[in-house]
């Protein structure tokens, strides 16, 4: 079954970012009559691969910050800024990415910037609570076994309590990176490269084939990055020592 | 040498420990006994300063732990508590080997070292060693707990309820286990159970605390013959106290010369474990070897029986 999930969506997606030619045929019903099938402003992997530039671009300093956030409000120097931290990434997640890519544009200028802002704040919740969640989750007794065999504070971090919460860490990552994924193609309204910019053309231009194009292939990517994360995350909790009963 | 003096811990004003001082000789095994809240737990950590005392002070050897620095003086002292806390993500050869880790041994002493105790504690290193935590059984996680507390060869050995989680046949076991251990390597244990018996059947010396403070600290035959408190008189219970006492004392110092047919008893085992054979064998004295099987003389059931009257020596 999941060979299966595997080989479809490869199958769509390699379809098509290298050879859309093939599946011209099937979308043509849904072109106007007398209009271009397929895309042909920009190469699709091109756009792909600016898309997915986007994605990092954004993900990587919010995981940075996030991650910090979380483990500075997890020491007991750091327990009073919690509320405050945690105040700062809801807000980051409340704050329509829409929004946020109006309001920035007049900051930023147009291009992929304030794609990047958006995308970043609304990123950083999910890992912020998730490394939390992972940190707290690592049990009493193990953490009081890490200090009293004479590990210093950043050994028993580095050693015990970040490997124990990778696998909710990486869940974090994956959510916040999976949403990205999605989002970023709101990023074309100012003029970011992305995926959305096909379906902002099938848009304007009333082609359904241009939307699916876009749609699809953003949907696909969205998915097995999401089950690229899952493989990740169980090989994560096979080392944390985590039975999952997976077969690796 | 393990001291307090006055040491109190207090959190929001209540005296968690309270003024207690005390100490507790080198190369013995002392249990401190009492119920939850008694503040035995909080004791046992401010010796490897988990806990800092509020005032009074630890002294190990003469020197103030306070004045040593917090991380060195952890990696000195072993340290078993309740559940283990085995770093699930290591494996067990790892996880014993942490300390060593730690101290920056070389890495074939470590592997010695890991295989060495796992010997020692009955398991095999080649099968038990790449195992994870959660593919151990209770009875070899808790040994494995105890070699990764007894690692770095530490003079002291801090031991939380170490037998809480086992059920009563490996506790048993487990048990003999530590006392062995301590006989060959001469560690000095402070346990720290809820279980009387526990206390009675490993403690050298037994303290038995009551609101952060000790109601009795003496060797197990004074607890057991001439408790201080009611409450120590409780904890030990007033049913079978004889038997109790019986069992607390070898055989050897009660010897006879003599000869006696049937089979011998270890010099070493209780005068409880004696009469049990006496009744069960329908016998009114038996011969006595040691561990070589060199007979050594006999004992009478009359002396048995005297040794655990209430005016018995304490």
């Amino acid at each position: 079954m999941t060979m299966l999930r595997w080989i479809l969506l490869l199958a769509i997606t390699g379809g098509l970012l290298f050879a859309p030619n093939l599946l011209e045929p099937m979308l043509r019903p849904l072109a106007p009559a007398g209009g271009p099938v397929l895309y042909n402003r920009a190469t699709l992997s091109s756009l792909t691969g600016a898309h997915l530039m986007l994605v990092v671009m954004a993900m990587v300093p919010s995981t940075i910050i996030g991650l910090t956030l979380a483990v500075l409000v997890s020491r007991p120097a750091g327990a009073e800024f919690l509320p405050l931290s945690r105040t700062i990434a809801n807000i980051g997640q409340t704050f329509p990415p829409v929004a946020v890519l109006a309001l920035s544009v007049p900051l930023l200028g147009f291009g992929s910037l304030p794609t990047i802002l958006a995308l970043f704040l609304y990123g950083l919740l999910p890992i912020f609570e998730n490394t939390l969640a992972g940190l707290r989750g690592v049990p009493g007794a193990v953490a009081l076994s890490a200090r009293a065999v004479g590990m210093t504070p950043g050994q028993v971090l580095a050693q015990v309590e970040l490997p124990i919460a990778m696998p909710l860490i990486l869940e974090g990552i994956r959510i916040s990176t999976v949403i990205a994924l999605s989002t970023a193609t709101i990023g074309s309204t100012v003029a970011a490269r992305s995926l959305g910019e096909v379906i902002i053309a099938g848009l304007t231009s009333n082609n359904l084939a241009f939307i699916v194009q876009g749609g699809v292939l953003t949907g696909c990517i969205a998915v097995l990055i999401y089950d690229l994360f899952g493989l990740l995350i169980a090989f994560a909790k096979h080392r944390a020592g985590i039975e999952t009963g997976d077969q690796l | 040498m393990i001291a307090f003096e006055a040491l109190t811990k207090s959190y929001d004003g209540r005296n968690v420990v309270d003024n207690v001082t005390a100490s507790f000789a080198t190369g013995t095994i002392t249990a401190v006994v009492g119920t939850s809240g008694s503040g035995k737990t909080t004791l046992l950590r401010m010796i490897n300063r988990l806990i800092e005392p509020t005032t009074g002070c630890v002294q190990i050897n003469g020197r103030d732990v306070s004045e040593l620095p917090e991380v060195a003086l952890r990696r000195s002292i072993g340290y078993v508590i309740q559940g283990y806390g085995l770093f699930p993500h290591w494996t067990a050869a790892r996880n014993i080997g942490v300390v060593p880790r730690l101290l920056g041994w070389r890495t074939s002493e470590i592997e010695a070292r890991t295989a060495e105790l796992l010997r020692l504690l009955q398991l095999d290193p080649a099968q038990i060693g790449p195992r994870y935590p959660h593919q151990l059984s209770g009875g070899q996680a808790q040994r494995i707990g105890v070699a990764r507390a007894l690692a770095a060869r530490p003079d002291v050995l801090l031991m939380d309820e170490p037998f809480g989680a086992l059920d009563p046949v490996i506790r048993r076991q487990a048990q003999r286990d530590l006392s062995e251990i301590q006989h060959q390597l001469g560690t000095t244990i402070i346990l720290v159970t809820h279980d009387m018996n526990e206390a009675l059947r490993l403690g050298n010396a037994i303290a038995v605390m009551r609101d952060g403070r000790f109601e009795q600290f003496a060797p197990p035959s004074e607890i057991v013959c001439a408790p201080a408190t009611p409450f120590v008189a409780e904890l030990v219970g007033e049913e079978g106290r004889a038997l109790r006492l019986l069992s607390l004392t070898p055989v050897g110092p009660h010897l006879r010369t003599g000869e006696a047919p049937g089979d011998p008893v270890a010099d070493t085992a209780s005068l409880s474990d004696a009469l049990s054979e006496m009744i069960w064998t329908g016998r009114d004295r038996l011969p006595v070897a040691d561990r070589s099987g060199r007979r050594l003389g006999v004992i009478e059931r009359a002396d048995i029986l005297s040794a655990g009257r209430r005016a018995a020596p304490v």
